[in-house]
């Protein structure tokens, strides 16, 4: 349901995935293809690099002739991509710093800026919704499901 | 026969276990929430409780996984007919007429046959299961490396030429998958291939942080585009929950016609639920009396549809537990989930682990009596459970993948996968480019490269050996009539018109 109204986003993954096929045809020669009656490591790789370029190939090719950037433009002004991107970023933090901080205080500040980045609200309501999520999941999960969630410097 | 009734006996004594039981209830009541909840569908929901079912035994985790398959397809059928949201991708079907019934003052018959209907519908599927899976293992059992090849390039291709979207760039994105695949430690020789120098890579990048990644992660950054709007479910007088006799007179050949379709379509690799959904809709329509009547209230366009969807799920078992080849994404996080647990999919799995296939096949039906008896009372509290913010919820759902994640292997790397995935999967999405390819050719692409690999070592170098064998040959004409039959303009037109798996926007 996208066809058409993204071309310049086609283009753009079509092209990078033409690229790291062909990088990942070359890494399967570097690896070795063996023999025909004993396939080398590489001979896999070799093969579903070519398909990766040859299909991005094809991608690339039925999108010529159509307009592009314009039409590209118009969607992403609707989309809150900021919020998106906020949300990636605080992810890949959070990820990283969980096993400093340890899951609680971790959850507790990755929910206070998810909750609060979504729409804005009052302080306190921001902080008491993320204590207490934070700390019924992990005891559900850690306590009931015996799953062993990361622990930081203070021991939780 | 007889050994089948023992069999059936046997496996009812598994599934009528206390702790299998209770595995089953919450399978499909989680099944059944999350059908119900719009912003996640069966495929997030599996990737996002698989890590739960970690401490359990195979059995009652499978059992749990399986309720949610089939619960979802139930619960998506409440809010379709009481809201006009679909809850989940096989139910948009289902707010064509049974909205329109709800607001002509029929919910709850409405309600009763989605209920009904699907409860057949499972039935037979699962019948329909017990008869085929053991036969058909057995005739896996003759496969060698050759007929393994052949038959994964042909469910990928049914895979690729059944999905909607453009046809390359579902292959690239198989293709993309396999290259994920190929990434680790060579198993036939022992070489590390393309992990950069990082320890973690070295068995390879994990299933369950793609499959979260891609249809967990994405998911909420797709809907994050918008705010999205309160749902506010009009209160309608549902009364009394049974279909009248006349209901019954005009759905009958409707739920069988479409239990039949949706158990073909469920073994295809890519069709399933949704796709089963949409031809039935469609065939009921061509081969009804009032075909202009459609889409203004007519019971079959909801009893045909949702016995479809339910009898899909039934069918998508059988590859699966006969070849340990997944016809969907959500078949693909039933084998992850085996194999987590040390059971190795594939036709010896009803040889080797007999109380695993019997007992799961037959708590289907367990779970399909529950969901009966469960649906119509609690349609008050899923109705509750609607006006949940998904403001509160996506930093749920995002709580829970990380932790799922976590618990794999304490290990953060995995976690940042997972985030990575969520990224490339919206990405490719806002480009159009399908994350169900990526899953299914990650995870046949070692089997597929392993009988590559052993078939030309079988055949001393020669590619004939795919074709002198009798059925891989069949496989690679089948293969190769469907790439021919797909490019005529007709077929390619009747394509576009049905449904698309995966992702709740339809």
């Amino acid at each position: 349901m996208n066809e058409g109204k993204f071309v310049a986003g086609e283009q753009i993954i079509g092209l990078v995935l033409a690229v790291l096929g062909v990088a990942i045809a070359f890494g399967g020669m570097t690896l070795g293809l063996g023999d025909a009656n004993l396939p080398g490591p590489g001979f896999f790789p070799l093969i579903a690099g070519l398909a990766l370029t040859i299909f991005a190939g094809v991608v690339l090719w039925d999108t010529k002739g159509k307009d592009r950037a314009t039409e590209w433009l118009k969607e992403w002004a609707h989309i809150r991509w900021k919020h998106i991107l906020l949300t990636f970023a605080s992810l890949i933090i959070y990820a990283n710093i969980l096993e400093s901080v340890g899951f609680i205080i971790g959850t507790v500040l990755v929910l206070m800026v998810l909750f609060r980045s979504y729409e804005s609200e009052i302080w306190v309501l921001t902080i008491l919704k993320s204590a207490l999520i934070s700390i019924i999941v992990y005891i559900v999960f850690e306590k009931v499901f015996q799953l062993n969630l990361p622990q930081g410097i203070l021991g939780f | 026969m007889a050994d089948l009734l023992q069999n059936i006996y046997f496996g009812f004594a598994i599934a009528l276990q206390p702790v299998n039981i209770l595995y089953c209830f919450l399978g499909v009541l989680i099944g059944t929430l999350v059908g119900v909840l719009p912003g996640i569908g069966p495929n997030a929901a599996m990737a996002i409780l698989l890590p739960m079912t970690y401490k359990l035994d195979p059995i009652p985790a499978i059992i749990a996984m399986a309720g949610i398959y089939y619960g979802a397809m139930y619960g998506g059928s409440t809010t379709a007919i009481l809201v006009n949201i679909p809850g989940e991708a096989a139910s948009v079907v289902t707010t064509l007429d049974g909205y329109k019934l709800a607001l002509a003052g029929r919910a709850g018959p409405a309600l009763g046959m989605c209920a009904s209907s699907s409860f057949i519908a499972g039935t037979i599927s699962v019948a329909g299961l017990i008869l085929v899976a053991p036969p058909m293992a057995r005739f896996a059992l003759e496969f060698g490396p050759p007929e393994y090849f052949s038959l994964i390039i042909l469910g990928m291709l049914l895979l690729i030429y059944l999905s909607t979207g453009s046809v390359p760039k579902a292959l690239a994105m198989a293709a993309f998958g396999m290259m994920l695949s190929v990434i680790g430690t060579d198993i036939i020789t022992g070489r590390a291939r393309f992990h950069f120098g990082i320890p973690a890579l070295m068995d390879g990048l994990g299933i369950i942080p793609i499959i979260m990644g891609l249809f967990g992660i994405s998911e909420v950054f797709v809907n994050l585009e918008r705010k999205i709007k309160a749902t506010n479910p009009q209160s309608f007088n549902i009364g009394r929950l049974l279909p009248s006799l006349q209901d019954w007179k005009d759905s009958k050949w409707a739920i069988l016609r479409g239990t039949l379709i949706g158990f073909v379509l469920g073994v295809v690799p890519g069709g399933g639920a949704i796709i089963a959904s949409f031809s039935s809709y469609a065939i009921e329509k061509k081969l009804s009396k009032y075909p202009e009547r459609f889409g203004q209230g007519v019971m079959e366009g909801v009893a045909g549809p949702e016995a479809a969807n339910n009898s899909a799920t039934g069918g998508a078992f059988i590859p699966a537990l006969t070849l340990g080849i997944p016809s969907n994404a959500v078949m693909v996080m039933i084998l992850a989930t085996l194999m987590v647990h040390g059971v190795q999919p594939g036709p010896l799995l009803i040889k080797n682990h007999p109380e695993l296939f019997w007992g799961v096949v037959t708590s289907m039906y367990v779970g399909n009596v529950m969901l009966l008896i469960l649906n119509l009372p609690l349609i008050g509290l899923w109705l509750q459970i609607l006006k949940i913010p998904y403001r509160i919820m996506f930093p749920l759902i995002i709580l829970f993948c990380v932790i799922g994640v976590y618990s794999i292997n304490n290990s953060i790397f995995e976690v940042n996968v997972m985030i990575a995935f969520g990224a490339i999967g919206y990405i490719f999405r806002k480009a159009g480019y399908e994350g169900t390819p990526i899953v299914l050719a990650f995870l046949l692409g070692p089997i597929m490269e392993n009988a590559l690999r052993q078939s030309l070592i079988m055949a001393d170098g020669s590619l004939l050996i795919f074709l002198t064998r009798p059925l891989s040959a069949l496989f690679l004409i089948t293969a190769l009539l469907i790439v021919i039959i797909s490019m005529i303009p007709f077929v390619r037109q009747r394509r576009d018109l049905v449904g698309r798996e995966g992702s709740k926007s339809a």
